[in-house]
């Protein structure tokens, strides 16, 4: 149990420095990676990303992890905050 | 004298389903692909359509998109002998989905990431005509050597909103369409088409014997309405005859011609009224597949060249219509009857017209013409603009610019019509008409076919799609405003300022993001270098804000003027590849100089990530901050304001500016200062 919740606690700890990271490369240069607050909203008042960026992310994340961000409504909410991006990452890793 | 192209592969999804064999099948046998639309929920409006078999309406027209070109792209891959190693192969795409949720990048990427090609994806953004033009970008990339190979073509699906939209601009048959017959409207349908072009001698090197040729190609804007075609069909004619110049060929030389034929009134009738102009009182055979195939939209271009190719193959010509019904200002020489016409035939004229005016011509034929490199002309920059609205870094750099204002366009240039122009539309002809002038041009709004527009857009227009979006909500699909529908498609914009300064040459929408400025400008640079009109080119980059979005956004448009007399500054290399790395040698090589001989480097990326790449060779100034395509062709315009105002004194002679978009494209530019 406490193998399977370690085990849990460092994948998200690796997917969230890979998220960060991946943000502040393409989107964010002039943050360090640790400063991105992952509970903060990405777009508007929270990280400031604008309409140009999250395509850009949706890209990166896309070529980065081989995963598809679907085009419907849920694509707002998983690109909420590098929380729910993690969250919804964490999830797709699960499946086959 | 020509930029010959071999055609080494071909791939497609028509109606009739995967694969050419199938394709071929059902073209010459009097078949229809055409059907009452099933997935589309489309009630009493255009009945017919011609679906893809198999998309399961499950997904999303994102994933059909995807489906289409990932099927018909290996087609073509593996039809040109090509199975693995394909690092050097680009990917130039023609997509025209309306809905910011399935961008043209996006699109781009995917299906680039699919076929596992290594080069430069870019997406053609132009509407009905986008994959004819991307078939001759894509030459550029190829004669300019940024590729080895390149995988050009478009795709399309027939989604809920272009229905609809068609419909409300009173644009669909009743039943399936009949190019220049007496049923008005066209019939719209799905498909998927690439050609993999190669430079002959590449081809021919590893062995491979090309299906076709590419002999020529021409581009043209209508400047004339947004969604109507000049009656007068001159927009088309001016691309038919720049591509007949481009091959070398008088129009005697055309033996068929493949139309447009969409069987809307205003399209056929300013068709047959080019091609009259064209070919006069010959009676050339003109085929067109749309009655077969449907009306592909940003994939017709390709697809229909592809069949221009296998008719060239079988030797016979696809019919057009039922007997006894056709229209009596149509073209002489059309094929009608229930079957396809055996005729022997040597060269095919395909051509296509959209939304925004942009039309597009090429020449293809199955005979080895003799193969001779071209003489380039050298490019120069003839003047440059800038419209931003939140100057912020500019500012600084070019000093005299401040934000604008809405009215700036009407207080500027009181000739040029600005009613009813999309935010976008506005930037974007307030930066075009500032570098005409720039130029030392009268900006009058008067048509000219000797300049030509190559534009760079992030989206379509924010706003355009906010109305369109409000007038669904608030009157229904099948109630829409028409005057929004026209600018659903990223080319609609660039369109507009095509219209409004009436730029009736070499026309193209280009989409890559931040890498899209330069591959702008480099596309416009080929036309220039090797166009035999001496036309002059205006490279342009525009982005608007979404309501959303924080201010400050970097909004705007940057404009430069290029031309092959003279000027102190030259654009004296260019590349668009794959990545970084590449993209710096390639432009290097281009302008014939290392990295040792440059003064400065600009760049909107990081100074870490330009390090890497360029180590301690070069004086390098990082603008992270400027992220848009706009911005980065701003830089570029600060560059040659740099170069050319203060070259004299400070020694800034040689400049390379570069940008990347990782999935997409790098694209870079050397300027040199001319010695007087």
């Amino acid at each position: 149990m406490t193998g399977a919740l370690l085990a849990r606690r460092t994948q998200r700890e690796r997917l969230l420095d890979a998220v960060r990271t991946l943000i502040v490369e393409r989107l964010r240069p002039d943050l360090p990676p640790t400063s991105i607050d992952p509970d903060v909203s990405l777009f508007g008042t929270g990280l400031g990303l604008d309409s140009v960026d999250a395509i850009e992310l949706i890209i990166s994340v896309e070529a980065t992890f081989g995963r598809r961000i679907p085009e419907t409504e849920e694509a707002r909410s998983i690109l909420r905050s590098v929380s729910t991006l993690v969250d919804w990452l964490t999830i797709q890793e699960a499946l086959p | 004298m020509t930029r010959t192209t071999a055609i080494s592969g071909l791939g497609v999804v028509s109606a009739f389903g995967p694969g050419t064999a199938v394709l071929r099948a059902g073209l010459f046998s009097g078949r229809t692909a055409l059907r009452p639309l099933t997935r589309v929920p489309a009630d009493r409006l255009g009945r017919y359509g011609g679906e893809v078999p198999g998309l399961s309406p499950d997904q999303t027209a994102a994933e059909w998109v995807l489906a289409l070109a990932t099927t018909a792209g290996l087609e073509a891959l593996e039809d040109a002998g090509l199975r693995s190693a394909r690092g050097r192969i680009g990917l130039v795409v023609g997509v025209s989905l309306v809905a910011p949720d399935r961008h043209p990048a996006l699109l781009a990427e995917r299906i680039g990431r699919a076929l596992d090609v290594g080069g430069p994806r870019l997406a053609v953004t132009t509407a009905c005509s986008a994959s004819a033009g991307a078939i001759v970008l894509a030459r550029d990339l190829l004669w300019r050597g940024d590729v080895d190979c390149v995988l050009a073509g478009g795709v399309d699906v027939v989604t809920q909103d272009v229905v609809f939209g068609f419909a409300a601009l009173g644009l669909l048959s009743p039943a399936a369409c009949r190019p220049f017959g007496d049923t008005l409207g066209t019939t719209l349908a799905d498909g998927a088409a690439f050609l993999v072009l190669e430079r002959p001698t590449a081809a021919l090197a590893r062995g491979k014997q090309p299906r076709a040729w590419l002999r020529g190609a021409g581009l043209s804007n209508d400047a004339f309405h947004e969604s109507s075609p000049d009656p007068r069909g001159e927009g088309l004619r001016l691309a038919i005859d720049a591509a007949l110049r481009d091959a070398g060929l008088a129009p005697e030389a055309i033996d068929a011609v493949n139309a447009h034929g969409t069987g809307t009134a205003h399209n056929d009738a300013a068709e047959a009224q080019a091609l009259r102009t064209v070919f006069g009182d010959r009676a050339v055979p003109v085929s067109a597949c749309k009655p077969i195939v449907g009306h592909a939209q940003s994939a017709a271009g390709a697809l229909e060249l592809v069949c221009s190719i296998l008719g060239l193959e079988s030797q016979a010509l696809p019919r057009c219509n039922d007997p006894g019904r056709r229209r009596r200002d149509g073209p002489l020489g059309l094929v009608v009857g229930s079957e396809a016409r055996s005729a022997p035939h040597r060269r095919v004229l395909s051509h296509n017209a959209a939304f925004g005016g942009a039309n597009a011509a090429l020449i293809v034929s199955t005979e080895r013409p003799h193969i001779e490199t071209t003489e380039r002309r050298r490019v120069y920059v003839a003047g440059t603009g800038l419209a931003v609205a939140d100057v912020g870094e500019s500012t600084t750099l070019t000093g005299a610019h401040a934000p604008e204002d809405a009215s700036a366009l009407e207080h500027e240039f009181p000739r040029v019509d600005a009613r009813r122009a999309t935010p976008q539309t506005r930037f974007l002809t307030l930066a075009v008409a500032r570098a005409l002038r720039d130029a030392g041009r009268v900006v009058q709004g008067e048509d000219d076919s000797r300049c030509g527009l190559v534009t760079a857009v992030t989206s379509i227009s924010t706003s355009a799609w906010v109305r369109y979006s409000e007038s669904v909500q608030r009157r229904g699909l099948g109630r829409l405003d028409v005057t929004a529908v026209p600018h659903l498609v990223p080319g609609a914009g660039p369109g507009g300022t095509a219209r409004r300064l009436g730029l009736r040459g070499p026309f193209a929408a280009i989409t890559a993001l931040r890498a899209g400025g330069l591959a702008a400008l480099s596309a416009s640079t080929s036309v220039v270098a090797w166009n035999y009109d001496a036309v002059d080119m205006i490279a342009a980059a525009v982005d608007e804000r979404e309501g959303a979005d924080p201010v400050p956004f970097h909004e705007g448009a940057a404009a430069l003027m290029l031309t092959s007399r003279q000027t102190a500054v030259e654009v004296s290399g260019t590349s668009v590849a794959g990545d970084l790395e590449s993209c710096i040698a390639l432009a290097l090589s281009d302008a014939n100089r290392s990295l040792a001989g440059l003064d400065l480097l600009i760049s909107d990326l990081s100074a870490e990530r330009l390090r890497v790449v360029v180590g301690d060779a070069v004086s390098v100034l990082s603008l992270p901050q400027w992220r848009c395509a706009a911005l980065s062709l701003s830089s570029m315009v600060c560059a040659v304001s740099a170069t050319d105002r203060l070259g004299a004194d400070v020694r800034l002679r040689a400049i390379l500016v570069v940008t990347e978009e990782p999935g997409l494209a790098a694209s870079a530019t050397v300027l040199t200062r001319v010695r007087s």
